[in-house]
């Protein structure tokens, strides 16, 4: 059994960061991350004596509040269109603004894509924690996986064809 | 630029992530009034159970005759197990292949696409194998809130899986959600309710052996404990019925085989619209997955109309922004789930009815 204040404090200064990290991918909002970054770890304080594994705990919560679409409507940007403005690529000074594009960019993807990539390539999960994660088959996580990169490669005018039934991670498993 | 996973990985994690200083404060006093609210609605709930279960008790008891609340003594769900399939074993990955690419001639009536004008970023037809059966669908209903989806109940049972076979709890498991044990028809029960999603599954075991699951969205987790309470179970005939007075609230999915564990088509493509949204399209072929069904299972928003058939709306991000989805049945055995990121609800339905048949030898196909 855990104990609550000092423990949740210790988990908050050590993983805020990285799950405040998430939680702006995933909303593409700082304010809306930091109300949704929030409200998970409230409800991990009240769960605390019975989390085995705060972090995982804390990435799924992350992304099953993010999908609540009746919570988000109205929260998301107003302008998360698929077509993102143009910007200079060959500049290595515009590095951080095409970083911002593309954080941007996958704000706008379909929550499920969205929620792979997130946990995938920012929180660093294997296929099968991904799938493991979002209550889903490793199957899905790659087709998902697939899908958004394409649809990230096309907004950035990167068309590549899809290969969907093979591993495109660096983690397989 | 090209995109690739590193770069995508880098941008993600280049996000600046200044933490409010005041976070964990914040974070526990809400905890802390949470806490509260919690165990002031225990107590309050602890009585509501104890008055619902007594009525219900008595009410099941005329109908089986039995003593014991929801007790079917001739139930065949423990002495014949081949009845219903068994539940995909803990760990399992039921449906996990996306298979091989086959002929397009394979699946002639899954080829839905955009109108041959239109080139697409990829289009091709694969084999889906499913693996494994999927636990019988006792009961599906969902209610209407005028032009809106309202609540959705999913039942499955007698040979749903236990919540250790659904991935739910076990060692280095931690389900995003509270977990609590309220009894279901008299029995222990274990239930995991997501308040902000308005989602709650309650996992059960008749005293038959039978194991039940029950999946109800947008409905509050003791509205829905109440709801689940109130259902007839019967576990030789694999049914849940919803008692007779909550009826002409709800619209019950007509019985239909539990889906086979065959192969199953899957056609996917993508393509940019002339308005720049990024429209993916998957045909599957589905036996016995029905829009109705998908109702209770899913959380759409609305019906609306396209190719004439009742179709799923659903969005995130509001109008104009963000994603949104339709799904609807083209033909039997046949679903569509049309996604579109970015656009309005107009735009979307002028896809739907823009998709038409492919031939085989179409071009386009070749391009996955």
């Amino acid at each position: 059994m855990r104990e609550r204040g000092s423990d949740v404090d210790g988990f908050v200064a050590s993983d805020a960061p990285a799950l405040l990290r998430m939680a702006i991918a995933l909303t593409g909002d700082r304010s809306a991350a930091e109300d949704l970054l929030q409200d998970v770890l409230e409800r991990m304080y009240v769960a605390w004596p019975r989390i085995d594994e705060p972090a995982a705990y804390a990435r799924r919560a992350l992304v099953n509040a993010s999908t609540n679409r009746w919570r988000l409507r109205g929260r998301r940007p107003e302008h998360a269109v698929a077509s993102l403005p143009e910007v200079a690529v060959a500049d290595r000074a515009d590095e951080h603004g095409r970083r911002d594009e593309l954080v941007r960019a996958v704000a706008t993807l379909p929550s499920r894509q969205r929620a792979v990539v997130v946990l995938r390539f920012l929180a660093d999960l294997s296929e099968a924690e991904t799938a493991h994660a979002l209550g889903c088959t490793v199957g899905t996580v790659k087709s998902q996986t697939a899908r958004a990169l394409a649809t990230l490669r096309g907004l950035f005018d990167e068309v590549e064809p899809p290969a969907l039934a093979e591993p495109m991670n660096r983690r397989s498993g | 630029m090209i995109l690739d996973e590193k770069s995508l990985s880098d941008a993600l994690q280049a996000i600046d992530a200044d933490v409010s200083p005041d976070l964990a404060a914040r974070a526990r006093a809400g905890g802390r009034r949470r806490l509260v609210r919690r165990r002031s609605l225990t107590a309050v709930g602890a009585v509501a159970v104890g008055a619902v279960a007594a009525p219900i008790t008595l009410a099941v008891r005329h109908h089986t005759g039995s003593g014991r609340a929801f007790q079917v003594s001739a139930s065949p769900t423990a002495s014949d197990p081949g009845l219903y399939a068994a539940p995909p074993a803990a760990g399992s990955e039921c449906n996990a292949g996306n298979a091989k690419h086959v002929q397009p001639t394979v699946d002639p009536d899954l080829l839905l696409l955009p109108p041959a004008e239109q080139p697409v970023r990829y289009a091709f037809v694969r084999s889906q194998i499913g693996n494994c059966l999927s636990p019988h669908v006792a009961l599906a209903a969902f209610q209407m809130q005028g032009a809106s989806v309202g609540a959705g109940l999913v039942v499955y049972g007698p040979n749903a899986p236990t919540p250790a076979e659904d991935g739910r709890v076990g060692p280095h498991i931690e389900f995003g959600g509270d977990e609590v044990h309220a009894p279901i028809d008299g029995q222990p029960a274990t239930e995991f309710a997501l308040p902000s999603l308005n989602h709650t599954d309650i996992y059960w075991t008749e005293p038959d052996g039978g194991q039940w699951r029950a999946s109800v969205r947008d409905m509050s987790a003791s509205d829905a404990d109440a709801l689940v309470n109130s259902l007839r179970i019967d576990g030789g005939r694999g049914t849940a019925t919803l008692p007779s007075d909550a009826s002409e609230d709800w619209s019950v999915e007509p019985n239909v085989p539990d889906a086979s564990a065959d192969d199953t088509g899957l056609v996917m493509s993508q393509w940019v619209d002339s308005q720049g949204h990024v429209v993916d399209l998957t045909v599957t072929q589905s036996p016995n997955r029905t829009v109705d069904r998908e109702v209770g299972i899913s959380g759409p928003e609305s019906f609306v109309t396209v190719r004439g058939r009742d179709a799923l709306y659903s969005s995130s991000g509001g109008n104009g922004g963000g994603a949104q989805s339709l799904t609807w049945q083209e033909a039997k055995d046949v679903t569509v789930d049309l996604a579109m990121t970015g656009g309005t609800t107009d735009e979307i339905k002028q896809v739907a009815e823009s998709l038409s048949l492919a031939s085989p030898d179409d071009p386009r196909l070749s391009s996955g």
